[in-house]
């Protein structure tokens, strides 16, 4: 379990990022992290990590402080940052450096994972691509088998087939007692993979629910036409025509559009969690 | 602080294999270097003088484990240089106090070490062809304690500061030591200036103090108190800097 209690951070002392925030993760989830940007998705990833310190409040993995950056900790998380520095290496000489770190690394899952990337086992990291380099990050995340992934991004600089092999994948390793979180603008790509979802804004948490709860209570329908219905909660005009949000009163089936739930959450905060709650 | 020495090892395992290739290649260049260059000078020695100056080896001495040393040294935490490499580093899976010795290792005792080694290689070769050369001067020998404790102050200073900025740290360092410094002298001539007041003209005394130990005293102060103040020191600022180091790992952030 996460257990964000009491969080204070500011990179500046007079522009304070969070205050007083507080979250709860669980084990056996994925949650998709999202905001605008500049909201702080990244800073609280990192401060979950314990590259950055909190000011006032603590950041709990495992029952010890992120902040500490202890090794018994370090060894059950994997971050994957937005941008990435890797060094100049073989990929097989790689996964001998840093493998060994992480106890629970699975060597054939990163076979197997590269395999359905593409990415040659031999190639050297500093001639791939930025995809493929992140490709190969994610394989070894996804191998070391923590029971914290963190992933900011990941689906940026990923070619289309990746980006559904990456879902793919991602769903076949996922394991029960793991938390993943994924911080994310590019909501479509991860559309079906996300079970709960997070939106940050203004450096507060402004919606916390999962996907089962949201169908349940709310319903997404499409629409050629802006349709005037009376409990219409959020409308927005997309490629194929109109998107709407309705209580869903009547227990149907639909799935939910998290780019249209995002914007309908930034724009009608209070009505929509007053649907939900 | 936490220690493990497998974990250790691997730290060590894994800096050697991302690092090995410049690391390589800078022993392999200085190497051939001053082989090079000592060959250069015997072969363009007109009047076959079978020897090269006494400070031969001891200006390189100075240049290739003094300086390269601590610009080795402000180089070490290479991986703060960009906030990916950051991240890498401080989400690694090894404790501040195994990231910290391990750098203090390679730059206190590996690279003296290897570059020394390095350097007393290509004299031995030299000795083939020069019949007549010595290592280093008795000059230079009655310096080489000076130069070690000087070496591990500001290697100490080096460190925390590697630690401390991300980039730039050699003229970040040198700036931040000279102020300082500055400062220091400034605050210590005030102290005087209080303290002797009429005795003091600016930053020189305007008379004479002469102290007059009896020479039993001085020779037993030169033989007994001297040397362990001396070796104290030595001991002292390596540790005192790989702690304040250590704190400063601790705090350090993306």
């Amino acid at each position: 379990m996460i257990n964000i209690e009491n969080l204070h951070f500011a990179y500046r002392k007079k522009q304070p990022l969070f205050s007083d925030l507080r979250l709860k993760l669980e084990e056996g989830k994925i949650y998709g992290l999202l905001g605008k940007n500049g909201t702080g998705k990244s800073t609280l990833l990192k401060l979950m990590i314990g590259g950055l310190a909190p000011n006032q409040g603590k950041v709990i993995l495992n029952k010890l402080s992120a902040a500490d950056r202890k090794p018994a900790l370090l060894q059950d998380i994997y971050y994957l940052p937005e941008e990435l520095d890797l060094p100049s290496l073989k990929i097989d000489t790689y996964l001998q450096a840093y493998a060994p770190f992480y106890p629970k690394f699975d060597y054939n899952k990163f076979d197997d994972l590269l395999t359905v990337f593409e990415v040659d086992r031999h190639s050297n990291m500093s001639k791939l691509s930025f995809g493929q380099k992140k490709k190969v990050s994610i394989a070894f995340g996804m191998a070391s088998q923590v029971k914290y992934l963190l992933m900011d991004e990941p689906t940026n600089g990923l070619d289309i087939p990746s980006k559904s092999q990456f879902r793919k994948a991602l769903l076949k390793g996922f394991k029960e007692d793991q938390v993943i979180i994924i911080s994310t603008h590019q909501i479509r790509d991860l559309n079906q993979l996300i079970e709960s979802v997070i939106i940050l804004d203004e450096g507060k948490i402004i919606f916390h629910k999962d996907t089962i709860e949201i169908e349940n209570k709310l319903y997404f329908s499409k629409h050629l036409t802006q349709e005037a219905l009376p409990d219409l909660i959020y409308s927005e005009n997309g490629t194929g025509g109109y998107v709407h949000i309705q209580p869903n009163n009547e227990g149907r089936s639909s799935e939910v559009e998290l780019e249209i739930l995002f914007n309908a959450v930034i724009t009608q905060k209070d009505l929509v969690n007053q649907h939900l709650n | 602080m936490e220690f493990n020495i497998k974990r250790f090892a691997q730290l060590i395992k894994r800096d050697f294999i991302t690092y090995r290739k410049p690391l390589l290649f800078g022993i392999a260049t200085l190497f051939l270097f001053l082989l090079a260059l000592s060959s250069f000078l015997w072969f363009t020695n007109v009047n076959q003088v079978q020897q090269l100056d006494d400070d031969y080896w001891s200006s390189w001495l100075v240049v290739f484990v003094f300086f390269g040393g601590l610009v080795f040294t402000s180089l070490v935490f290479w991986e703060f240089r960009t906030p990916a490499g950051r991240i890498s580093f401080l989400s690694l899976p090894a404790s501040n106090f195994e990231k910290v010795l391990s750098r203090w290792i390679y730059t206190l005792v590996l690279y003296p070490l290897v570059t020394l080694t390095s350097i007393y290689m290509v004299y031995l070769i030299c000795k083939l062809f020069y019949t007549n050369i010595t290592w280093v001067s008795m000059e230079f020998s009655r310096l080489t304690n000076d130069l070690i404790m000087l070496y591990l102050l500001i290697h100490g200073v080096m460190l925390m500061f590697g630690i401390w900025f991300n980039k730039y740290v050699a003229p970040k360092a040198a700036l931040i030591s000279f102020a300082a410094f500055l400062i220091g002298t400034v605050c210590f001539s005030l102290f005087i200036y209080v303290v002797f007041n009429n005795l003091f003209d600016g930053m020189m005394m305007d008379r004479e103090i002469r102290v007059h130990p009896k020479p039993e005293f001085q020779q037993s102060m030169e033989v007994t108190v001297f040397p362990i103040v001396g070796t104290l020191l030595l001991v002292f600022i390596p540790v005192f800097f790989f702690v304040v180091s250590y704190f400063k790992m601790k705090e350090k952030q993306v």
